[in-house]
């Protein structure tokens, strides 16, 4: 997992909750919190301060990644603003993913491990097939939802099958509404 | 520095402590920022250089334009993961961009209407995206072509699009375009790099035409630019390879202009050159006119080539029958009924053709071409503008030839060559005074044959150079020897001829000299009979020659006087003795004829110019009162004398007969 992630992580928890808890659930980690942007550091890092916030706020782990996902999205947004330019909706932003989005990510990080996505239309809505060895879906749904409120619109999405559950892939469904 | 420390408080207040912390924050993230920007630049540099090597490696293998521009549609989509690329090629005769049918398209099915489109499009200058890279000869991008005021091929499934120009010799030749499934905002640094492919392929294109014009060049005729002999004899060399297990008919056309050398003569290499590329034109035109599918079937095909000087050759490939051969002929010499203009003169042109089918004897291209070649010196012989076909007749003549030609080349070393010597006579009593030499060939198994029989052959190569100069050093021989004999009742000078050949070597009258100084014989005893056609050829060198060997003290005759086409001021030119009225007027001859008229003026010409007149072929005694009234001086003929061997003619000096001698042939 890219350092980045965690930077992301620290702003949003020091900013909704202030520094204290973010230094609480480094302890409650047993983690020393250095991350730097560029840096790779071992997944389960971001396994064991979920879990930790998870406890603390007494939520399921996959809501506080979707949590996360959600509330990342502006960050990204605010950083890299000319990824966003030129959609007028979140369909035609996240169907950039695979063509431009991770091909930059892999600019700034050769070699990245990040997830496949595959697209398809079914009755007016995206079908959106995810597959990571990290089985961050709730991630990816943050994100999503995220860049829903990006565009100014309402998303739904329906997960028939996950990773967490055995299934091969998990497959998202997404219908985006104004 | 203790005490000063002492002063300030060990533990910071927590404000403070917060904002040494912010400091450190900030300087974390623009640390870390500079080291993405850095890490991104990086890695898009890599990426170009990847791309410009992967462009470069693919065009320099390319030996087509097309191939060049695949390999870099096939690299730019590759490394910039646009789905879609198309190379358009500039039309050279409007200017307009069309489709190079080159593309590259990872899912061809979803964009098939896209593709169709753009390839019925044509663009010219400012009109859509490639219209606007004509215009402006530089790079142009479109974020999202849906929102595009100009931009004709909408909704068929792309949507960011780019395209950037290829230039070559100094003009737009081509433009790449590539696009994308989803809009782009403008990349200015990937549009640099594809300036930068752009250049490249530039100096790619450039290196492949030149690589194909030399390849032409060394394939074509420069003058004409039809096939040359080394493309068609490989077409040819193909289609013989082939023709058997086609079992197709084909046949060859050598076709050579009538006269084309006068006309180059007479109005100069220049306008010789324009005919010729006038006549290529024709050619072409004949042979791939609308209507020749409907003559010659719908396989036929035809190959035109100029073999350097007046003569082309046509490869009639697939004809429905062999009689299409000839029809192709006719073609041919109806193409050029209509009078060619040059330099504002009208002027007729015909082609002597030859024709050969293909067959199992011709395995080889050459012998096919020789076969036509001979074909064709045949329609000529028979006059302008005629076509002959190859034939068994022609063969055994040809070979006839070849072996009177090699014989002849033995023929002095074996004996058989002999001189016989016809008298030429005083009008004004009949006494003998001259002979001319004339050269018998006592062939093995034909028997004595005459001149006309091998001079016409030796005369196509150096073989009359060979035999020139036996005839005049038997000649000189016996001159020398009647002269040590009979003194002054010897018939001298002996003439001996001398042909065009011989006449155009620089080095005759060197021979002459040498030839007179080892049969040591006088000068004034040896006369040299040329014609005018032989003067005509190359007239500088003949003038020379001849000053030359009339300073030895040789005479000069000009030999079938009449028959050429020289003019007064043309003989003055030349130092000669005398003329011999051709026997073609003389034969016509009768009170009152034309031929009197001419013969009349001829004399009063000669006598003008100061020179003798002797009327050869007379046979009649009233041809003989003829000649003598119109005032010639001089005669020979049947009728004073058949050209007879040396013991004959000295038999008559020893009867020194004053009258006509009758001899009959041996």
């Amino acid at each position: 997992m890219k350092g980045v992630v965690y930077n992301l992580l620290e702003r949003l928890v020091v900013r909704d909750h202030g520094e204290d808890t973010w230094d609480a659930l480094l302890d409650a980690s047993g983690l020393d919190g250095v991350y730097t942007s560029l840096g790779s550091y071992p997944d389960e890092d971001l396994t064991k301060l979920v879990r930790a916030a998870a406890e603390a706020l007494a939520l399921p782990a996959d809501d506080v990644v979707q949590w996360f996902g959600r509330n990342a999205l502006p960050l990204f947004a605010e950083r890299y603003p000319q990824l966003f330019e030129h959609h007028a909706s979140t369909r035609s932003f996240v169907l950039t993913l695979n063509d431009i989005i991770h091909p930059e990510v892999r600019k700034l990080y050769p070699g990245a491990d990040v997830p496949e996505f595959d697209f398809s239309m079914r009755e007016g809505t995206l079908v959106m097939g995810y597959r990571s060895t990290r089985k961050l879906c709730s991630f990816a749904e943050g994100l999503l939802l995220g860049a829903a409120d990006h565009f100014g619109e309402r998303l739904a999405i329906e997960q028939p099958s996950c990773m967490k559950r055995g299934d091969e892939q998990c497959v998202l469904e997404l219908a985006f509404t104004r | 520095m203790r005490a000063r420390a002492g002063v300030h408080a060990l533990t910071p207040d927590p404000a403070t402590l917060e904002r040494r912390l912010e400091r450190e924050r900030l300087a974390r993230r623009e640390s870390e920022e500079i080291a993405e920007r850095t890490t991104r630049a990086l890695y898009d540099k890599q990426q170009q250089l990847v791309l410009l090597e992967a462009v470069v490696l693919a065009s320099n293998e390319s030996t087509t334009v097309e191939h060049a521009l695949r390999g870099a549609v096939e690299a730019v989509c590759a490394h910039t993961r646009w789905p879609v690329g198309h190379a358009y090629l500039r039309d050279p005769s409007s200017g307009d961009l069309v489709s190079g049918r080159i593309w590259h398209m990872e899912q061809p099915g979803p964009l098939a209407a896209f593709r169709h489109t753009t390839e019925e499009l044509t663009f010219a200058t400012g009109r859509g995206l490639p219209g606007r890279v004509l215009a402006t000869g530089s790079a142009a991008w479109i974020a999202d072509v849906e929102l595009d005021d100009d931009f004709a091929r909408k909704s068929l499934g792309v949507r960011a699009a780019f395209a950037f120009p290829i230039h070559a010799g100094g003009e737009l030749t081509a433009v790449l375009e590539f696009f994308a499934a989803a809009a782009i905002a403008p990349d200015a640094a990937l549009l640099e790099v594809m300036a930068q492919i752009g250049g490249q392929l530039g100096r790619v294109v450039e290196r492949i035409r030149a690589q194909e014009q030399i390849a032409h060049q060394a394939t074509h005729d420069s003058l004409t630019g039809l096939a040359n002999r080394l493309l068609f004899s490989d077409r040819l060399e193909q289609l013989l390879a082939h023709s058997e297990r086609r079992g197709s008919i084909a046949a060859l056309l050598f076709l050579d202009l009538d006269r084309f050398k006068d006309i180059n003569d007479t109005l100069g290499h220049n306008a010789g050159d324009q005919l010729l590329r006038d006549v290529a034109e024709r050619l072409q035109a004949a042979l791939r006119g609308g209507d020749t599918i409907a003559r010659f079937g719908v396989g036929a095909e035809f190959t035109l080539a100029r073999f350097g000087g007046d003569e082309f050759v046509v490869l009639c490939d697939d004809l429905a029958a062999e009689a299409d051969a000839v029809r192709v002929a006719e073609r041919v010499q109806h193409a050029l009924l209509i009078p060619f203009v040059l330099e504002g003169d009208e002027l007729v042109v015909t082609a002597s053709i030859g024709i050969v089918v293909a067959g199992a004897e011709h395995r080889e291209a050459a012998s096919l071409l020789r076969d036509a070649d001979i074909a064709m010196y045949r329609a000529k012989e028979r006059g302008p503008g005629r076509w002959e076909v190859f034939d068994e007749q022609i063969r055994r003549r040809a070979l006839a030839r070849v072996a009177i030609e090699r014989a002849l080349r033995h023929a002095p070393d074996a004996g058989e060559l002999r001189l016989h010597y016809q008298p030429v006579v005083a009008l004004d009593g009949g006494a003998l005074q001259a002979v001319e030499a004339l050269v018998r060939w006592e062939h093995p198994e034909r028997g004595l044959l005459h001149p006309a029989d091998f001079i016409p052959i030796a005369e196509e190569s150096a073989l009359i150079l060979q035999l020139g100069a036996w005839t005049l050093r038997e000649a000189c021989e016996q001159a020398g020897r009647w002269r040590a004999r009979f003194g002054d009742r010897a018939p001298l000078p002996v003439s001996v001829n001398v042909s065009a050949r011989q006449l155009a070597q620089a080095e005759l009258p060197a021979i002459v000299g040498q030839m007179l100084a080892e049969t040591r014989l006088s000068a004034s005893d040896l006369a040299l009979e040329i014609t005018e056609t032989s003067l005509i050829e190359d007239a500088s060198v003949a003038a020379e020659s001849l000053r030359e060997l009339k300073s030895l003290g040789v005479t000069i005759l000009l030999d079938d006087f009449g028959t050429g086409f020289s003019s007064l001021s043309h003989l003055q030119r030349f130092p000669i003795d005398a003329l011999k009225i051709d026997r073609s007027f003389v034969k016509g001859l009768r009170a009152g004829s034309d031929e009197c008229a001419i013969v009349r003026a001829i004399v009063a010409m000669a006598g003008a110019l100061g020179f003798e007149v002797v009327a050869e072929g007379v046979e009649t005694a009233e041809q003989a009162a003829e000649v003598q009234a119109l005032g010639c001086a001089r005669a020979q003929g049947y009728f004073f004398g058949r050209p007879v061997p040396q013991e004959e003619i000295e038999r008559l000096i020893r009867s020194s007969a004053p009258a006509p001698v009758q001899l009959p042939e041996p």
